[in-house]
């Protein structure tokens, strides 16, 4: 923990420097400023998961941090296809029966807001920046599919519930935590099984609701080390690949009748 | 400690995977079975898709039926002739199960496939096996020596292409040797499992053959087509995790030298009813899976 207060201490100066910076260099357009610890997030062997801390400020000169200012922060996954199956027992069995394809739903979603929901803007401005679990669109290439909505809710409810269970989505929004007047955090925890590829964290400032700025930065979640560099052969020296992995178990397999023949 | 698999893209306890390597070393070591019954449906039940289960298992199938091919043929124990009739049908059958895989996997069908011929092959041979070690411990004939059955020497009494094997001392058509290898062809890609447990009974029962070739004869003919599985797991699915079958085969490693050391207290009658009970307690764990009513109905399938 003695990390995470050094790491902040460091960044509010950082993020103050760089807020007058960048303030200077966007003339007074950038109201809201972010930036994450980390640029990228290594999956190596040995990834257990990942804290992603997103800080940022909010020039305020002339604004209290009152019910009439919200700060929103997304952390957005790259868009997958997502299958989803019922079981239905068919003479006994527990059988897939039906699946709905739903289309770019993000593979892992999560969100800090400083007001509740309700209070940040109207529901449709949510909706538009899709801010919320339940703004979340589920698109799927199926006319049929769409058409009947209380399968189409099961199946969309089932993913969400499945995907909050392995930690891909949230239960519920996350706080943002001011630390004086403008300069805020938001923590968000990357599960263990989460998707590589290029996130999105998203910074949206609302006054009176309505949305007065917004910022975006990537994050990019990649696998590193000797992680990477099997997933790289695996795909694209896959005859390689398998000539290693031949490699391997002759010699574990002749070591293996070497050590039984001493007996 | 939590491992995370570079290719199946996920992360599993690295003591568990051990574990089960372990098992399966000390499995084949005692009973002469590849293990593989045991780690694919493990592995499923870890977590680990069933496409990267299956496919990941036959390159720890090569090393197993490597070092039982090994350990045969010092001892001369191993029929080749007959071994690569065999291996013709069952390459035959490895291509046809790289086929039934992808079709499966496309309609989505492939982990309660998977599931129900485990269920379907455990239980019956569990049950057999089971059955045939209680009449021998009852009976207290340990050294009966299995043969032929009357059943099969009279349906596969003249059918064409007769060969001569003198290594075994028979004189079969070659059209049984193939088609039992088509069955272990697809039992290698489809169920990720050597099938020796099926081959070896039904080698003695229905060829014929001497039971001290059988093994070596049907784990030489398991290395050639669980090599060519791995390659086209690999190569049209890529659904092979080297470093989950690297820490597989290191754990079957140990185990096989754990099992080696206990196999002169396991024999006879005793061994095989403890076979059959692991094999009916597995058969147990996925007909639950199958038949009980699951908690969650729905799965979700990523598909890029």
């Amino acid at each position: 923990m003695n990390n995470t207060y050094l790491l902040l201490l460091f960044l509010a100066v950082i993020s103050t420097v760089g807020h007058v910076a960048d303030a200077k260099a966007n003339a007074s357009n950038s109201r809201i400023v972010i930036d994450m610890a980390n640029e990228s997030v290594d999956v190596t062997t040995g990834f257990t998961g990942s804290d992603i801390v997103v800080f940022g400020t909010i020039n305020s000169k002339n604004l209290k941090l009152s019910s009439d200012v919200g700060v929103v922060i997304v952390l957005r996954g790259p868009n997958s296809s997502v299958i989803v199956r019922k079981k239905d027992q068919v003479a006994g069995m527990w059988l897939n029966s039906d699946s709905i394809e739903f289309r770019n739903i993000p593979h892992f979603y999560d969100y800090a807001i400083s007001l509740p929901e309700n209070q940040l803007a109207n529901a449709q401005t949510l909706i538009d920046n899709e801010i919320g679990l339940n703004t979340l669109v589920f698109d799927t290439e199926d006319k049929d599919d769409r058409d009947d909505a209380l399968r189409y809710r099961e199946f969309q409810e089932a993913l969400i519930r499945i995907w909050q269970q392995e930690g891909n989505l949230p239960l519920g929004s996350k706080n943002i935590k001011f630390i004086g007047d403008n300069l805020f955090r938001a923590d968000f925890t990357l599960p263990a099984s989460i998707p590589t590829g290029l996130y999105e964290v998203q910074a949206y400032l609302f006054e009176n609701g309505k949305l007065s700025d917004k910022r975006e930065r990537i994050l990019e979640v990649r696998q590193a080390g000797l992680s990477a560099f099997i997933n790289h052969y695996a795909h694209s020296y896959s005859l390689l690949y398998a000539l290693v992995g031949f490699a391997m178990a002759i010699s574990i397999g002749m070591l293996s009748a070497h050590l039984s023949r001493k007996r | 400690m939590e491992i995370y698999l570079p290719v199946a893209e996920m992360s599993v306890a690295l003591e568990t995977i051990i574990g089960l390597g372990v098992a399966v070393g000390m499995l084949s070591s005692i009973f002469g079975v590849g293990g593989g019954f045991l780690a694919t449906p493990f592995l499923v039940f870890l977590g680990v898709p069933a496409s990267f289960a299956v496919g990941t298992q036959a390159i720890q199938l090569i090393s197993s039926s490597l070092s039982g091919v090994l350990g045969h043929w010092r001892k001369g124990n191993v029929d080749f002739k007959l071994g690569s009739i065999m291996l013709a049908g069952s390459l035959v059958g490895t291509v046809l199960g790289i086929l039934i895989f992808k079709l499966l996997q496309y309609t989505g069908q492939i982990d309660v496939v998977i599931n129900a011929l485990y269920v379907l092959l455990l239980g019956s041979i569990g049950g057999i096996m089971l059955y045939e070690s209680f009449k021998a411990i009852l009976k207290k004939n340990h050294s009966s020596e299995a043969k032929r059955s009357r059943f099969w020497t009279k349906i596969t009494h003249g059918l064409p292409y007769t060969m001569t094997f003198p290594r075994s001392n028979l004189c079969i058509s070659i059209i049984v040797p193939i088609a039992l290898g088509v069955i272990g062809g697809l039992m290698v890609s489809v169920l990720g499992i050597g099938g020796g447990f099926l081959l070896v009974p039904a080698m003695i029962y229905i060829l014929g053959m001497p039971s001290s070739l059988v093994i070596g004869t049907s784990m030489f003919q398991i290395l050639v087509s669980t090599s060519l599985s791995a390659l086209l797991h690999i190569v049209s699915n890529n659904t092979v995790d080297l470093l989950l079958a690297l820490i597989l085969m290191i754990g079957s490693l140990i185990g096989g030298q754990i099992g080696v050391r206990l196999v002169k207290y396991i024999k006879g009658a005793p061994a095989r009813l403890a076979l059959a009970l692991i094999l009916l307690s597995v058969c147990f764990m996925l007909w639950e899976s199958l038949f009980i009513e699951p908690l969650e109905h729905f799965t979700t399938e990523i598909i890029g």
